[in-house]
């Protein structure tokens, strides 16, 4: 398991130093500092505030998702004809 | 509290040009004091006790204790081999069994294994998306496609869900009464085990009690080691993929998309991401994440392969299983693999339902809690996310009862459980091709031209596969016999 967490640059690297400091504890009683350990968007309160934003679709990416919807729908049905089918067959 | 779905997300975090959109660089240390002691949930603070615990090996893993890197693996592993032998579930088992009796020792044995690499090209992409976003595969939809993309996702989804959950009960059913126990009370324990899973009110002992359960998927290997299997046979088939199947084209070709189904289905991407999210996995574990989803998709193909064994020797002695249902196929084993072996068989398509009721009921709620912007964390309390758990259990409970109900016809249930999921995937796979490619959602962590090839591929066989069965099913001529 190599360490990729290079890309999180801490805001706050004081209180990150803490966090790092107090890691021999089991788990601290002090809920800001056993929270350090967390990512920013991992807290509740600010998940419910964030969303990522709408993305804009290619016209090739609606027609393929037009026609996998059309699949699945095409398919379904062909599901329930084999039930009935397979329902006549044992109640002829 | 109100679940309407909430109007068009909103980023309140601009992004900087060229950074992704998501917050996902900073530590909750850079959360203002004040601000964040008001804003603390009773979520946060046990996700972050068992983040606290991961940090606190990290840490001393650095001094090279070599076992400290096993107690790390323990602590970030378990949505990748949950959502595996979830999905050996009671339908999956028997379909392995079906191909085992139908077709001995041959071509479906390399075949599985050929699934479940699939499988794991999918899941891996969904460890990346959780760890990254830290939000559900229904919210990522939602959020980045729109509302009318997303419930179409969502009905996929909970068609799909719901059939699954109503043959896992069938499952428990006819596994406990293999030894005599009533439905309903094989039903009814079931249901009490999902609802004992989840009143600890805390992700990590949910997790544990369930991955306790499910490693007896193992069941199926001494049934297998039981019926006295020739491995040379075995070995020969792993590296020929013969003898070919034969006879009628149309069930042959039902079984390869029921088999395919047994290990590809939508419920894994939405589950997996969204344990990996309650687990609070962040991006520095998504190696731990890959190796869990390897280890869990090497064990469920080995107990897969352990079905189709156990269930060869109906295949041998010319025993026509084509319309066995679950507890047929232990009774007519039990000649030939015993009475211990027949019981082995009989109680893991019973702990097969049961642990796949449970993973799905929960994959279900989560879908629905992000999808309504309501409570979706097995961190949480009863109270605040009531309509999480209602949505876990009133589904489990449904699917239950249906399964109590007199001459409900649940065989073709079974039959298209399958089916229905691999015909469900594609559009799946779709969305999550996008997202994973997606650098505005994943930054650094897109796929690779070698992730987008194998999920490509995994999605032309899943059409080529179904486009396949619905001639066979339309023009059964077509294939011929």
């Amino acid at each position: 398991m190599t360490d990729k967490a290079k890309h999180v640059p801490h805001a706050n690297n004081l209180s990150q130093d803490a966090a790092e400091e107090n890691l021999a504890q089991h788990s601290p009683e002090e809920p800001a500092l056993l929270v350090s350990v967390l990512e920013v968007d991992q807290l509740v309160a600010i998940k419910e505030k964030t969303h990522f934003g709408r993305r804009r679709l290619s016209g090739g990416q609606r027609v393929l998702l037009w026609l996998l919807r059309g699949y699945v729908i095409a398919m379904m049905a062909i599901v329930i004809l084999s039930v009935v089918q397979a329902i006549r067959s044992a109640h002829p | 509290m109100n679940i309407r779905r909430k109007k068009p997300p909103v980023v309140d975090t601009l992004p900087q040009p060229g950074l992704p959109l998501h917050p996902t660089t900073e530590s909750a240390a850079s959360v203002p004091q004040g601000k964040l002691a008001r804003e603390l949930t009773h979520e946060d603070i046990d996700r972050a006790r068992d983040r606290w615990a991961v940090e606190r090996i990290r840490k001393e893993n650095r001094k090279f204790h070599h076992w400290r890197w096993l107690q790390l693996f323990w602590l970030l592993a378990g949505p990748g081999v949950l959502v595996f032998l979830g999905e050996n579930d009671a339908p999956s088992m028997l379909t392995y069994a079906a191909t085992g009796a139908r077709y001995g020792i041959g071509f479906f044995l390399p075949f599985v294994v050929l699934t479940f690499v699939m499988g794991f090209v999918v899941q891996e992409m969904t460890v990346r998306l959780g760890a990254v976003t830290h939000r559900g595969h229904a919210e990522l939809i939602f959020d980045r496609f729109g509302p009318f993309w997303g419930w179409f996702a969502m009905g996929d989804l909970v068609i799909g869900n719901f059939l699954t959950l109503v043959t896992e009960f069938i499952g428990v059913r006819a596994g406990l009464g293999y030894f005599g126990i009533p439905p309903s009370l094989a039903v009814g324990g079931a249901l009490l085990v999902v609802i004992g899973a989840i009143t600890t009110g805390r992700y990590w002992t949910w997790e544990r009690i369930t991955l306790g359960l499910a490693i007896f998927n193992i069941l199926f290997v001494p049934a297998a080691l039981l019926a006295h299997p020739h491995w040379g046979d075995v070995g020969h088939a792993m590296l020929t993929w013969s003898p070919l199947p034969a006879g009628k084209h149309s069930d042959i070709l039902l079984l390869i998309v029921a088999t395919i189904g047994a290990t590809v289905t939508p419920w894994m991407l939405f589950f997996q991401q969204s344990a990996v999210v309650d687990k609070g996995m962040q991006p520095r574990d998504i190696n731990a994440g890959r190796l869990d989803t390897l280890l869990g998709s090497v064990l469920a193909s080995v107990f897969a392969i352990a079905a189709i064994i156990a269930a060869a020797p109906l295949f041998r002695h010319g025993i026509n299983a084509a319309d066995f249902q679950a507890a047929q196929f232990a009774q007519a084993l039990e000649p030939w693999i015993g009475r211990a072996g027949a019981s082995l068989f009989a109680l893991g398509i019973f702990e097969a339902g049961m642990v796949a009721a449970i993973t799905i009921s929960t994959s279900s709620a989560y879908a629905f809690g992000e999808t309504l912007h309501s409570g979706h964390s097995l961190n949480r309390p009863f109270r605040d996310a009531w309509p999480f758990y209602a949505t876990l259990l009133g589904s489990a409970a449904f699917a239950a009862g249906l399964v109590l109900i007199p001459h409900v016809p649940l065989e073709y249930i079974v039959l298209t459980v399958n089916v229905i999921a691999v015909l469900a995937m594609p559009p799946a796979l779709l969305f999550l091709f996008l997202l994973v490619n997606d650098r505005e959602v994943m930054g650094e962590y897109v796929n690779g031209p070698v992730q987008n090839a194998a999920e490509l591929t995994v999605g032309f066989l899943l059409v080529a596969a179904g486009l396949l069965y619905g001639m066979g099913t339309v023009f059964p001529r077509l294939l011929g016999n």
